[in-house]
């Protein structure tokens, strides 16, 4: 696609620009109707990127910026699904936004949108990393902690950069290996660069360990306290959610890409067991940790690190059925944790939000009826059509185990636990992705159907 | 209207939950009125079912079918035979009571009805669930209720009992949904449909055995037996009656079904070549529960074994599933109904042998009482034991008969049956100091009952012995319903 056409693709990314340059320039905004009309034209902004995102879908796979970034239908579904995720999180954020310190704060979130969809987007191995490096330079001043915490965020710095250096270390090894920068060599689907299992193992790697850790040592680290962020204080974490989104979305999307080249079926099953084992593995270490978790928000990150473990099963099986099942069960966890940061645990304000709480634990429980249910069968499904041998199934099930159990002892504390009398208002946003949750659960079959369609 | 009664049967308990999660739970009345009406016309379908049941045709009456994901093939597909309809009249009855019981209690009744209704609703649409997914997905309610109700109506010092009804329920479901996945995947176009899979057997015999094994240990973890009795021994002991009667009578019912419903149609192979371990556990179970329930003074444990004894006893009844090795079908056909006969029988007998206690304050109460309640007292304690150890005239004598005379048809499973004979015989002599330990006032077996536990035991009972001994005296009645379907799975058994 030529370069002139490419720049009208990337309108959305534009426009959260434009806006974090507004922002930036009249970050001390004292007058009310100017913040009015500044966070209209947010609001605004947001809305045509989501028409964008959902009018403009392609049929099939275009390089962008000589194949610097891809367009294909799965991106524009993950993009489409970060900028709702924004809007979702940052509602309330925006219509309250009165100081310059929550200014900065959106300036920032608005930069992890945006290099969020971007990396999605992204085809190149610079592009990749300047999207990863974006993030992370964030990151770190997003989660700069008070004085008192500097030693929490040492360690957060240290984890950043390992994930950054091991990334930037594949990515020199990725074009040592095949000569090129680009996953896909022309954006058409299965025409990637130079399949080989060295290739094939390396990229595996590269993404499973690069962006994986995000998911996963970051989680590791709170449980020792060692996170200068929260998900129990009821605050909106799009900072932490979205990224995450983007990384584990890039990953499905280049192992899809990688994955449907038929020779990459034979390298697949080579690798199959340590896929699979390192999943397992994840969900016993992570499982280890529920006796000693201190309070509810360890248990979050403990039952996260499971789900996306979870997900990690279906790189062990070239099918787009599977990849699509995982996807679906990233896109549930998500949203279930989504909803239960912006819920305050600890204080149940009125009986809906108990009850609306239940339902998320249930849903993380794996109660029938809900998605987190039918999410598992359909990777469980899919392992089995799959013809994954069937210890590595039960082993994967009876490790989910613990988690059960944990998680119906929270949900007894709530149960029992005597919500306020005092008229609160009702928080709509859980609300809201409790019921998108339980119905994805029941009639799940279009949503994964779209998942698959722009998977292919 | 006539022709989905069954739907209806599902979704009125659905509709009774939906409402009693919304009504306050101060309104105690409203809360009880609420499940009684529910239960009560479940009570009214059930009679109109039953009928309007052809018992002429051993195939699926009642069906519906409503497509629900195509992408997997799997519908909503319930239907009844006659041994759906034995287990689901048996289900509406307990729960029915199991409300009447609990009456007069007070204290947390929103949650106690909300989760009995959901454990009604989840217990019903798995009675009669003809798809795996759906039977699948009940099983995980029926199991979740059921745990909640353990965790929040028994003493909280009782957590090693709901840690390991936990597990067991977890390892139960884990298996059961491996068993579905597995036989999905071997089932030509990956059909989850259990009526045409039952009917057209694919399976390979290597899938027949393991997925027999993974359903069978699923299956009998929730029957329970040993060595998974101890959540149930432990959570009637503080469970208030009415749950007790749930816990006791269905639960085990549930495993019970899903052997003769899933295991025996899908797995005919197998079945046959591993019946012998029916009678293994059965017979291995009886001696277990025979014995220990000498050292127990506390009645909710002696009940308890007995539970345990008669779920022994049903497995002794499978075991003549044996006899099809030598074209002996009829023995096969006379154990299966003996299964399903006990397996209603006992569940009824339970119910009468739990409000004992308070018919025994009748007896013992002598100055509050008039001697005519006493005699009636005396009366049903007298019945309800007798007939919980197999006095003739009563629907427990015939089920006993016929699990343990099918079972003589083999040499094998006859030193079981004898077995399970010497076991019913020390159950006889426990139940005997009962009744002396009652009427001489001995007070040697601890009868431990609270307050408002028990109520309408004098309307309860005498409908239960009367049902019981109607049965008995006419076995038939029950017989016609189930004869036809289970001589369906008893032909598929034998003609392999």
């Amino acid at each position: 696609m030529n370069n002139t056409y490419s720049l009208t693709i990337f309108i959305p990314e534009f426009l959260l620009l434009l806006n974090i340059f507004i922002h930036f320039i009249y970050s001390d905004g004292r007058s009310r109707k100017f913040i009015i009309l500044r966070n209209s034209f947010l609001f605004i902004s947001l809305s045509i990127c989501l028409i964008l995102e959902i009018f403009f879908r392609p049929d099939k796979s275009h390089g962008l910026f000589f194949n610097s970034f891809i367009l294909n239908p799965f991106t524009m579904f993950f993009s489409l699904f970060l900028i709702l995720l924004f809007l979702i999180f940052e509602y309330r954020n925006i219509r309250q936004n009165y100081t310059s310190f929550s200014n900065d704060i959106l300036i920032q979130k608005l930069l992890y949108l945006t290099a969020s969809i971007l990396l999605i987007k992204a085809n190149s191995l610079i592009s990749l990393i300047l999207c990863v490096g974006l993030i992370f330079l964030n990151n770190i001043n997003y989660f700069c902690p008070q004085k008192s915490e500097k030693e929490n965020y040492q360690f957060f710095l240290t984890s950043h950069l390992m994930i950054f250096v091991i990334l930037l270390f594949g990515i020199m090894l990725y074009y040592g290996i095949t000569g090129s920068f680009f996953f896909m060599a022309d954006a058409a689907p299965g025409n990637v660069a130079k399949p080989n299992s060295v290739v094939f193992s390396f990229t595996a790697l590269l993404l499973m360990i690069g962006f994986g850790l995000y998911g996963f040592i970051l989680p590791f680290g709170k449980l020792f306290g060692k996170q200068p962020y929260s998900f129990d204080n009821g605050r909106v974490n799009s900072a932490f959610y979205i990224p995450l989104f983007a990384f584990w979305g890039i990953t499905f999307r280049i192992l899809n890409d990688l994955l449907s080249v038929p020779e990459s079926e034979l390298i697949v099953k080579n690798y199959r067991t340590f896929i699979l084992l390192c999943s397992i593995l994840l969900i016993v270490a992570a499982s280890l940790y529920f006796p000693i978790r201190r309070k509810t928000s360890d248990l979050f990150h403990i039952s996260l690190i499971i789900h996306l473990s979870l997900s990690i099963l279906g790189f062990g099986v070239i099918s787009l059925d599977v990849t699509a099942v995982s996807i679906y069960l990233l896109v549930i966890t998500i949203l279930t944790y989504s909803a239960l940061a912006m819920t305050d645990k600890n204080k149940i304000p009125n009986r809906l939000s108990k009850i609306v709480l239940i339902i998320l634990y249930l849903n993380i429980l794996g109660i029938p009826g809900g998605s987190g249910f039918t999410a598992r069968f359909l990777l469980f499904h899919s392992l089995f059509r799959a013809n994954i041998p069937l210890i590595y199934i039960i082993f994967s099930m009876l490790s989910l185990i613990p988690l059960v159990i944990f998680v119906t002892i929270e949900i007894l504390r709530v149960s029992q636990s005597i919500p306020s009398f005092e008229k609160q208002r009702i928080e709509f946003v859980p609300l809201f992705l409790t019921v998108i949750v339980i119905g994805l659960g029941i009639y799940w079959e279009p949503f994964y159907n779209l998942i698959l369609v722009s998977l292919r | 209207m006539i022709n989905h009664l069954l739907l209806y049967l599902f979704l009125f308990p659905l509709l009774g939950t939906v409402i009693l999660i919304f009504v306050n739970e101060n309104k105690l009345n409203t809360l009880k009125t609420i499940a009684a009406i529910t239960t009560g016309i479940q009570m009214w379908i059930i009679v109109q079912l039953i009928f309007n049941f052809d018992t002429n045709i051993g195939y699926l009456q009642y069906v519906e079918q409503i497509s629900w994901i195509n992408l997997l093939n799997i519908d909503f597909i319930i239907g009844l035979n006659g041994v759906n309809l034995v287990f689901l009249t048996l289900s509406t009855i307990l729960f029915f009571t199991a409300i009447f019981i609990n009456w007069k209690e007070r204290y947390h009744q929103k949650s106690f009805y909300v989760l009995i209704m959901l454990l009604n609703t989840a217990v019903t649409g798995l009675f009669m669930s003809y798809d795996l997914f759906l039977f699948t997905v009940f099983y995980g309610i029926a199991l979740f209720s059921t745990f909640l109700l353990i965790t929040l109506f028994t003493e909280k010092s009782n957590g090693y009992t709901a840690g390991f009804f936990t597990f067991c329920a977890l390892t139960s479901f884990c298996l059961i949904i491996i068993g579905v996945l597995l036989i999905n995947n071997q089932a030509v176009s990956y059909s989850f449909n259990l009526y045409a899979l039952a009917q057209n057997p694919s399976i390979l015999s290597n899938i027949q055995t393991s997925g027999f094994y993974i359903f069978l240990i699923g299956f009998i973890i929730i029957t329970p037996i040993v060595p998974f009795q101890s959540w149930y021994l432990g959570a009637i002991e503080t469970a208030p009656t009415s749950l007790a009667v749930i816990l006791l009578a269905l639960i085990p019912k549930i495993g019970i079904f899903g052997i003769l419903n899933i295991l025996l149609p899908l797995f005919p192979q197998s079945t046959f070549r591993f019946a012998v371990l029916f009678g293994i556990i059965g017979s291995l179970n009886i001696l277990y529960f025979a014995f220990t329930v000498f050292s127990h003074t506390d009645y909710r444990k002696i009940i308890g074994h007995f539970t345990g004894f008669s779920t022994a006893l049903i497995f002794i009844g499978l075991s003549s599933i044996i006899s099809g090795r030598l074209q002996q079908s009829a023995a096969t056909i006379s154990g299966l109904n003996g299964v399903v006969i006990y397996s209603f029988s006992s569940a009824l007998i339970i119910i009468g042998l739990l409000l004992i206690p308070k018919v025994r304050d009748h007896i013992t109460n002598l100055a509050a009482e008039p001697p005519s309640n006493r005699w009636v007292a005396v009366f049903m304690l007298l019945m309800v034991l007798a007939s919980a150890i197999g006095l003739p005239g009563f629907l427990n004598f015939i089920g006993q008969f016929l699990c343990l005379i099918s079972a003589f048809h083999h040499w094998s499973t006859a030193v079981m049956s004898l077995l399970a004979m010497i076991g019913l015989v020390l159950v006889g002599i426990k139940f005997f100091r009962i009744i002396s330990d009652t009427i001489h006032q001995n007070n040697q077996i601890q009868f431990s009952i609270k307050e408002n536990e028990i109520s309408f035991e004098f309307i309860v009972l005498p409908i239960i012995l009367i049902f019981l001994f109607f049965l008995g005296i006419f076995p038939g009645a029950i017989l016609q319903f189930i004869n036809h379907s289970l001589r369906d799975i008893a032909t598929s058994l034998t003609t392999l």
